[in-house]
């Protein structure tokens, strides 16, 4: 632009140019002012909204039930709302003290360094500490630290809340307490209480017992992987180990015995009771311990004794078995050793008598005679005596017997027992017995045979079999018209080789009724008689009834 | 085959009283079959085998009836039985049990092994003429019996002609 000293004169255009350029100069201005109001009134609007905000704040410090403190940045006490004053025992709202001078003493380490770890996390941060009161210990209080800027900027500082926790330290305490209780009653309990993760057989628990009974400190129990396994005695680990298994499989609870090795190297017998407990999938196994060593002591020395007597018991089967095996060859002896001679005097004697009989007179002939009679009435006594032994040695299966049957069979078998030699009448139908045929046989021939010989010459047997109650039990009777036997020798007769009557009189061996009785008795029942001398005998039987 | 009078009879007893009585009965019964005796239970096996001098069959023939106690030295009777149980070629032998034991168990194990009889010795000799008489007259006399093919000691005489 030229610089004129005069003004130019200025063209109406020229007046025109220079006024819409002030007048956009002017708009200019106006719009940014505009966008300066706008910006101010934004500004405004945000400082009343932290305004607020702080307002909100200070409300609810002031207001809030649970007692908060501000703290500075290096823990002196800024503000405290009243729930803070009371807990503190503060009067008014000093500030700038240290915090720590609220603690008992030697808990400032510990809040210097719950503050540092605040600062550093940029979070809430959780500590327990004891508030100084001058009456006995600290009361117990948590704090809960959480960094904080007043009205967004501003130093940093800390906003805590103390909660007392006096209330639940005496609900722990209490309970502390109780649990110390259980625990001194499971100690007092004679057994070894525990409690283990069943998957791992691990002990969790285990009462102050087992340290008497094993000697091991309770804590291997617990903290040595395996402890209770590798403490099994060996020849009893498998088995418990698998009973433990199968048990958990099951979910039943279970008994074992078994042997722990215990400190002392000794094997300590116990009965473990044990529980399974399932918590929601969770298994655990709960039990109790108990010592048996006495029990088995006791059991050991009856097996002992057990042992001795089996041990007593063979032997003297061994000994019985061999005299037995000794009484079978005596008795084979018998038969075949002492027999062949009797044999050879009786056949000898008969050869004699039919040779040369004629030339021995009859003095001679009767000796020749009284020689085979004395053989055959030995061989007799022979069989008689195998007879008994075989009679007691027999294995017996006794069974219901028709006794009916068999008298009569028996009866009608021998000439000797039917008329007109003999008279027998028999109870129709006599009933069945239990026993053995064989020996029931023996025990009715040989009384019937008794009835018929022992009678007086001259007179004819009448015999009369029937049966009479005696109980539950049979009694059969064989009643005789015989000779009869005196008081004295009613016991007499029925023992081996017992005669009453010299052979000359009634022959016989003498071992009629001791086979009687002795078959008897091995059927179970027993025998007897009833008689008066002249006036016939009543030889009695009884057995079990047979139906 | 041989004439039921020429049948011989084994006896094998150790009791020379007992072999007395028997041949006496044999005779006083009017039986006239050859009897050979072994006294042994060793010498009855030895005899059946043809051991020894037994090989000639003229002297010793081969029996048609054994008579076998028990009650033998050594060798005792089951054991003979027993053997011969184990030989097929001696099925067909005929050996009855005459002895003096009653045992029960002696009766079941004979009849086991093949004892076609078992007899218990009488004490009287007109019991004993009764005897030998039945015995003749069923088992030599009415009782057939299998012959067999060839009989051991035979085979052997027919090597040696």
């Amino acid at each position: 632009m030229r610089l004129n000293p005069a003004p130019p004169a200025v063209s109406k255009h020229e007046t025109q140019e220079r006024i819409s350029a002030f007048e956009r100069e002017v708009c200019r201005l106006e719009m940014a002012l505009t966008s300066q109001k706008a910006e101010s009134e934004l500004l405004r609007k945000k400082a009343e909204d932290l305004q607020q905000s702080q307002d909100h704040f200070e409300s609810l410090f002031k207001s809030s039930p649970a007692a908060q403190v501000l703290l500075s940045a290096s823990g002196f006490l800024l503000e405290a709302n009243p729930g803070a004053r009371q807990l503190l025992g503060m009067k008014q709202n000093v500030a700038d003290v240290p915090f720590t001078t609220f603690l008992v003493s030697g808990q400032t380490t510990a809040f210097l360094k719950h503050l540092r770890e605040c600062n550093l996390k940029k979070r809430e941060v959780r500590i327990r500490l004891n508030l100084n009161s001058k009456d006995g210990p600290g009361r117990p209080v948590r704090l809960l630290t959480a960094p904080f800027v007043r009205h967004g900027f501003g130093p940093p500082m800390f906003q805590v809340i103390i909660r007392d926790d006096s209330e639940l330290s005496s609900a722990e305490a209490r309970l502390k307490r109780r649990e110390s209780e259980d625990e001194s009653f499971i100690n007092s309990i004679d057994g070894v209480v525990w409690e283990a993760d069943a998957q791992s057989g691990q002990r969790t628990y285990i009462s102050k017992q087992a340290e008497k009974l094993f000697g091991y400190p309770v804590e291997q129990w617990i903290y040595w992987p395996r402890f209770w396994e590798n403490h099994i005695a060996v020849e009893d680990r498998e088995r418990v180990l698998a009973a433990f298994q199968s048990a958990i499989a099951a979910r039943q609870n279970f008994k074992c015995e078994y042997r722990i090795i215990a400190m002392d190297r000794t094997l300590v017998w116990v009965r473990d009771s044990v529980n399974i407990v399932d918590e929601e999938g969770t298994l655990t196994l709960r039990g109790i311990c108990m010592d048996i060593r006495e029990r088995k002591q006791v059991e050991e020395e009856l097996q002992r004794a057990r042992e001795d007597l089996e041990q007593r018991v063979i032997q003297r089967t061994t000994e019985l078995e061999k005299t037995i095996s000794e009484m079978h060859s005596f008795s084979y002896t018998l038969s075949h050793d002492l027999r062949a001679p009797l044999r050879s005097m009786h056949g000898y004697s008969e050869i004699l008598l039919e040779n040369f009989g004629d030339k021995l007179g009859p003095e001679g002939t009767d000796y020749l005679k009284r020689i085979m009679a004395s053989a055959r009435r030995l061989d007799s006594l022979i069989l008689d005596v195998l007879n008994y032994s075989k009679i007691s040695q027999e294995d017996l299966q006794l069974a219901p017997v028709n006794l009916d049957i068999l008298v009569r069979r028996i009866v009608e078998e021998y000439p000797t027992f039917q008329a007109p030699n003999a008279h027998v009448e028999i109870q129709s139908p006599l009933p069945p017995v239990l026993g053995h045929e064989g020996f029931l046989t023996q025990c009715v021939s040989n009384l019937l045979s008794n009835a018929v010989k022992y009678v007086h010459s001259g007179t004819t047997p009448r015999i009369r079999i029937y049966t009479r109650a005696s109980g539950a039990k049979v009694q059969v009777v064989f009643e005789d018209n015989g000779i009869g036997i005196s008081p004295s020798d009613q016991r007499r007769i029925f023992g081996i080789f017992q005669r009453v009557h010299p052979p000359q009189d009634y022959e016989g061996t003498g071992m009629g009724l001791a086979i009687v009785q002795r078959a008897t008795q091995r059927m179970g029942g027993q025998a007897g008689v009833e008689s008066v001398p002249g006036k016939g005998s009543k030889f009695w039987l009884e057995f079990q009834p047979g139906d | 085959m041989a004439r039921t009078s020429e049948k011989c009879i084994l006896l094998v007893e150790d009791d020379p009283n007992d072999v007395f009585f028997l041949r006496l009965a044999l005779e006083q019964a009017g039986i006239t079959n050859p009897v050979r005796v072994a006294s042994t239970g060793q010498q009855a096996i030895d005899y059946l085998e043809g051991n020894g001098e037994y090989s000639n069959r003229d002297l010793f023939p081969w029996p048609d009836l054994v008579l076998l106690d028990l009650n033998l030295p050594l060798v005792p009777g089951i054991h003979v039985l027993k053997w011969i149980r184990s030989r097929p070629d001696f099925a067909f032998l005929l050996v009855l049990v005459l002895t003096s034991s009653q045992d029960e168990r002696d009766i079941e194990e004979c009849s086991r092994l093949g004892a076609r009889s078992f007899l218990l010795k009488p004490i009287s000799q007109q019991e004993r003429m009764q005897l030998v008489r039945s015995l003749k007259d069923y088992w030599l006399d009415l009782n057939v019996s299998p012959i067999p093919e060839v009989r051991p000691a035979e085979r052997m005489d027919a090597v040696a002609l």
